[in-house]
């Protein structure tokens, strides 16, 4: 692998909590805060095209994954910007695709699944594989999204979380590729 | 311990081989086998077009031989994608309204005789059948299906035919106007966030949605509240009772259409409006009870019975014996019917199948080999005995009977 | 390739008067005959369940209502359901003061994520099985019901059978004989429902005890005109359905499916009782022990590429013929006439059946579908190539030999257009006629089959005719 390349100080502002596990190859754009313990991979994206993006603890943010926060086409930009805060414990499967306002907590969203502009998940949220939510809403807590005809459930309990993923993965991501380490100056 | 009660416990006569029941509905088919309390599958009367491979409505048909590709795969599909039995020789007892049309009757018993060579059938009429759950003989059975509601008056077992009643009021009435009150009243939040009338974003809305919606949210009023919300339509002074909570109903994951509360209480009311003959559900029971014997009229009025997919609706049957006690204290029937009391039956059933595990109880009975009509027969003749066939009901032919 | 894509455009016209790919036809080897799934009769063969795969003999099956007694679905969204197993810690049974980890079972949806903790089920010790069934709240009424009628019936024959000529009904019965329950069974036997009518006199039948009416029923839900619906409580059609004697109301009430199973089809020619498919017993199998497909005997058609047609204007279009069988074959193209087809088809019919009788029992009696009718509308004029040629045998081993080791078939170049191991290519000239917008063209492919289960005496080929029909594709406007 070739020298690690930088990000660009220009284009994003990364501020990375000690404990998180960023992988410097993702796609990283706009000022974007990432909690501790909270795993990006390298192929992820995240793009703060409208606002800042703070990303909570304890996340799990796979391959592919989408994090956008875009305004929809032909809407003024906004003042202040909107910022898209997106809690604690959260899963991002592979290739879905996240343009949520907010997020909470323990929410899921599966593998290929869509999220549109002015969703609200508020906590234990499941969005099913290739389910696509695009219409401004807020999702009460701990519904399921499931199936191709976006079928809904709620259920007893939150998902359950992801922790022993997340150990294996700070252990073994370091390894094998490049990390955003957190900057102190930035924390001082 | 339903799911493994032994079949052979309870004594079945032809144990080996089981009789099937099937009751062929407009919207849903209920199929199962004899002796048992409940059906196997209830399921979508619906077939795969053979030509687009679309599913389409069983009964929506060009010409008798489409109707017959549509019974020959509808019937596959039930034999070996839900009873799991030969059809083959074996004996099937079919539940059927009698108002059933003739080449529907006719060509299911040509695919089951020609196609699936079972070893009889026996055509039970579905409102006599439906008071063998409930151990009685006589009744007045309102069946209320998808397409229409039909009403057989039953004195001590026999059909009392002449008085008959018929009325397309059903389920699919439910969904019609359910969808012209949806498009007029409801509102739909789009992608970007805007509300805008349902109208403007979809012509009509599809069936599933409408049938989901309609047994969801929607319920049958009470008759004060009805009459008072009619009252509101020609008197804007009388205050309308405050509407049922509206309901937010995610469409897909583009739209969210919100029901307003008067839509679901009203969508229903249909089958309440007098049409332009001026005839309504309670209507329909008054007349078949003015056509009965003068004898009569009062056990039948004390023995309703109403089953069908549409009779589960939250508040039907409640509706309907407060419109026939109010239809029989107006003018119009007061004189003319003095009955004192109408009384309403619970069959031990959903209400949906009632008449099909009437059909598993007669099934499982002796007469199912007496009454049936044999495959050789059909072979022989291609023609099934029918009530308005005249060749199988003429005077001439009593009289050879009793000769 | 094209062809994959393909398959329906070239259809044979099955006996029974359906034109069908080569893929869904079959060919009785006993009758000579083209069969497809509209004419042949079928049978379950195997039932098994398609989560464990296993098999289950019938007799269980029908105890089990056709449902596997080990695997279930979710009764939220028709997946199955996977057992998940846990530890909670229970009060040990020595010491009360102490707790044990003791491990527990719960099926959970990997799809749409309910469990049977969500409903309130309690989780089992046992990882299978062991979840409580559902009664039938009416279950003793019917079953007191059930005996009633059973005994009503049972008298009714008897009686029938004491009093075969007794005259008493009245004209009055008779109404119900029309009207009520058919009695079909010959006109002699007049037998309405008055049996059936609980009467006192009938000592033997007194267990049942019918049902009351009531003045009342119950309303609507009070809430109901103030009560915030909450959709994701209520249950849908489908979820209502799959358990159709509970038929629940409220996701609350869902409880666990039994897997329902599925059947293994065997297929069996009417005409002579033959199998023409059946499955191997093992459910993990997807083998046949007998596949009598019509690709394995008789000549496949393809087109060889797809051409532009125009209207008026004759078009060569190119067939290939393959021949599938371990034998030599003459092959021939007819003219296909609709009308004549139909009279021909019925000849072949015949003959072929009075030569096949020596392997039909003559004690089957053979209950005829009604014909179909297919729209057999050519469009297209189209010219054959004339005479016969010679389709070789199919030789698995060919394809590996180095040289070309066929023989010389002397072919007429009129005819062939080209020649490879057990393939021929054959030119048509088609012209479409003036209206059409879409090329059909047919054909009658004759050819000498080899019965493989002809009798020493009989001779062992057969010609056979079979049409079919090519759908060659749209008309370009020029």
């Amino acid at each position: 692998m070739s020298a690690p390349k930088q990000l660009d100080p220009s284009v994003c502002n990364v501020k990375v909590t000690p404990g998180a596990v960023v992988c410097l190859e993702a796609d990283y754009y706009g000022e974007i805060t990432i909690g501790s313990r909270t795993v990006i991979h390298p192929k992820a994206r995240i793009i703060a095209e409208a606002g800042p993006i703070i990303i909570g603890e304890g996340n799990l943010i796979e391959e592919q994954a989408q994090i956008i926060n875009r305004l929809p086409e032909g809407s003024e930009p906004q003042d202040p910007p909107p910022v898209m805060v997106i809690g604690n414990n959260n899963v991002f499967e592979v290739d879905s695709y996240c343009q949520a306002s907010k997020i909470g907590d323990n929410n899921i969203l599966e593998a290929k699944s869509h999220i549109g502009w002015g969703v609200e998940l508020t906590r234990g949220c499941v969005i099913g594989s290739l389910c696509s939510l695009v219409c401004p809403q807020t999702v009460p807590e701990n519904t399921v999204i499931y199936g191709d005809e976006l079928h809904r459930r709620s259920q007893a309990e939150k998902p359950a979380s992801q922790g022993l993923q997340l150990d294996f993965l700070t252990k073994i991501l370091p390894n094998y590729h490049h990390l955003i380490k957190p900057r102190k100056k930035v924390a001082a | 311990m339903p799911l493994f009660e032994g079949l052979g416990g309870i004594g079945l006569i032809n144990e080996k081989n089981t009789t099937v029941v099937l009751d062929i509905g407009t919207a849903y088919t209920k199929a199962g086998f004899a002796g048992e309390y409940g059906p196997r599958i209830i399921t979508r009367s619906e077939v795969k077009c053979r030509e687009t491979g679309k599913n389409i409505p069983l009964f929506q048909y060009k010409n008798e031989n489409e109707l017959r590709h549509h019974l020959v795969d509808f019937i596959h599909k039930l034999y070996f994608r839900c009873l799991l039995v030969n059809p083959k020789d074996r004996r099937v007892v079919v539940v059927e309204n009698l108002l059933c049309p003739t080449v529907v009757r006719n060509t299911l018993a040509k695919v089951l005789f020609r196609h699936y060579e079972v070893l009889s059938v026996l055509f039970v009429p579905s409102h006599l059948v439906a008071l063998m759950t409930l151990g009685i003989t006589t009744g007045l059975v309102l069946d209320l299906g998808h397409k229409e509601a039909t009403l057989m008056p039953i004195y001590e077992g026999v059909v009392v035919f002449h008085a008959w009643q018929a009325l397309p009021f059903g389920g699919s009435l439910i969904e019609k106007s359910l969808s012209e009150l949806l498009l007029d009243r409801a509102v739909a939040t789009t992608e970007d966030g805007t509300e805008h009338r349902l109208s403007s974003i979809m012509q009509d809305i599809p069936n599933r949605y409408l049938e989901d919606i309609k047994v969801r949210t929607c319920f049958v009023s009470t008759l004060e509240r009805s009459s008072c919300l009619q009252n509101n339509k020609y008197d804007r002074s009388i205050e309308p009772p405050p509407p049922p909570p509206s309901v937010h109903y995610p469409l897909e994951g583009h739209h969210i259409l919100t029901i307003p509360g008067t839509v679901r209480e009203l969508a229903a009311e249909s089958l309440f409006e007098r049409d332009q003959d001026a005839l309504t559900l309670a209507t329909l029971v008054l007349n078949a009870l003015l056509k009965c014997p003068i004898d009569t009229r009062h056990k039948l009025a004390e023995n309703l019975v109403i089953i069908g997919g549409t009779a589960s609706m939250k508040g039907m049957k409640h509706r309907i014996l407060a419109e026939v006690r109010a239809a029989a204290a107006s003018e119009q029937y007061c004189q003319i019917l003095p009955i004192p009391s109408f009384m309403l039956h619970h069959p031990p059933a959903k209400d949906n199948y009632v008449s099909w595990l009437g059909g598993a109880i007669l099934g499982a009975t002796e007469a199912v080999m007496l009454r049936s009509y044999h495959r050789d027969q059909y072979l022989a003749s291609d023609v099934v005995p029918d009530w308005c066939n005249l060749s199988f009901n003429t005077c001439e032919d009593r009289d050879e009977k009793f000769a | 390739m094209a062809h994959l894509f393909q398959g329906d455009r070239i259809r044979l016209l099955c006996s029974c008067g359906l034109l069908k790919p080569i893929t869904a036809i079959y060919f009785c080897r006993h009758c000579l005959k083209l069969r497809c799934g509209n004419c042949v009769s079928h049978e379950v063969d195997t039932l098994f369940c398609p989560n464990c795969l296993e098999n289950m003999p019938s007799t269980e099956a029908r105890l089990k209502k056709n449902r596997c007694a080990n695997c279930f679905d979710c009764p939220s969204c028709g997946h199955t359901l996977s057992t998940r197993a846990t530890s909670i810690q229970t009060p040990s049974p020595e010491d009360p003061s102490k707790t044990v980890a003791r491990k527990v079972y719960y099926l959970a949806c990997t799809s749409c994520r309910w469990t049977t903790r969500d409903v309130g089920l309690k989780d089992q010790t046992v990882a299978t099985g062991g979840w409580v069934e559902q009664d039938n709240e009416h279950y003793k009424h019917l079953q007191s019901l059930l005996e009633h009628y059973r005994s009503v019936a049972q008298q009714e024959k008897l009686e029938r059978e004491k009093k075969r000529f007794s005259h008493r009904k009245s004209s009055y019965l008779s109404l119900s004989d029309k009207y009520s329950l058919p009695s079909i069974l010959g006109r002699k036997s007049l037998t309405p429902l008055s049996p059936f009518a609980h009467k006192g006199d009938v000592s033997q039948t007194s267990e049942m005890t019918p049902l009351e009416a009531t003045a009342e029923v119950e309303g609507l839900p009070e809430d109901i005109f103030t009560e915030e619906v909450v959709l994701s409580s209520v249950t849908t059609m489908e979820q209502r359905l799959s358990s159709p004697e509970w038929q629940p109301e409220k996701t609350a009430d869902l409880y666990p499916l039994h897997k329902h199973i599925l059947v293994k089809r065997s297929l069996r020619c009417r005409h002579c009782e033959h199998n023409l498919s059946k499955p191997e017993y093992n459910p993990s199998s997807i083998k046949f022990k007998i596949q009598l497909g019509a690709f394995y005997h008789v000549p496949e058609v393809r087109m060889v590429r797809q051409v532009e047609l125009k209207t008026g204007v004759e078009t060569g279009v190119q067939l290939s013929l393959c021949n599938p069988t371990p034998h030599d074959m003459t092959v021939a193209l007819l003219p296909f006439v609709p009308e004549a087809s139909e009279v021909s088809l019925q000849k072949a019919g015949e003959e072929s059946v009075e030569g096949s009788s020596l392997n039909t029992s003559s004690l089957v009696r053979v209950v005829e579908i009604p014909p179909e009718r297919t729209d057999l509308k050519l469009t297209a004029d189209v010219a054959l190539p004339q005479g016969q040629l010679i389709l070789a045998a199919r030789d698995d081993t060919a394809e590996y030999d180095d040289q070309d080791s066929s023989p010389n078939y002397k072919d007429d170049p009129q005819v062939v257009a080209w020649r490879r191991a057990n393939k021929v290519g054959v030119n048509l000239l088609v012209t479409p006629k003036p209206d059409a917008t879409y090329v059909r063209v047919g054909f009658v492919l004759r050819y000498d089959y080899t019965n493989t289960v002809a009798t020493a005496t009989e001779s062992r080929t057969v010609t056979l005719n079979i049409p079919v029909m090519v759908d060659v594709g749209p008309v370009t406007q020029s």
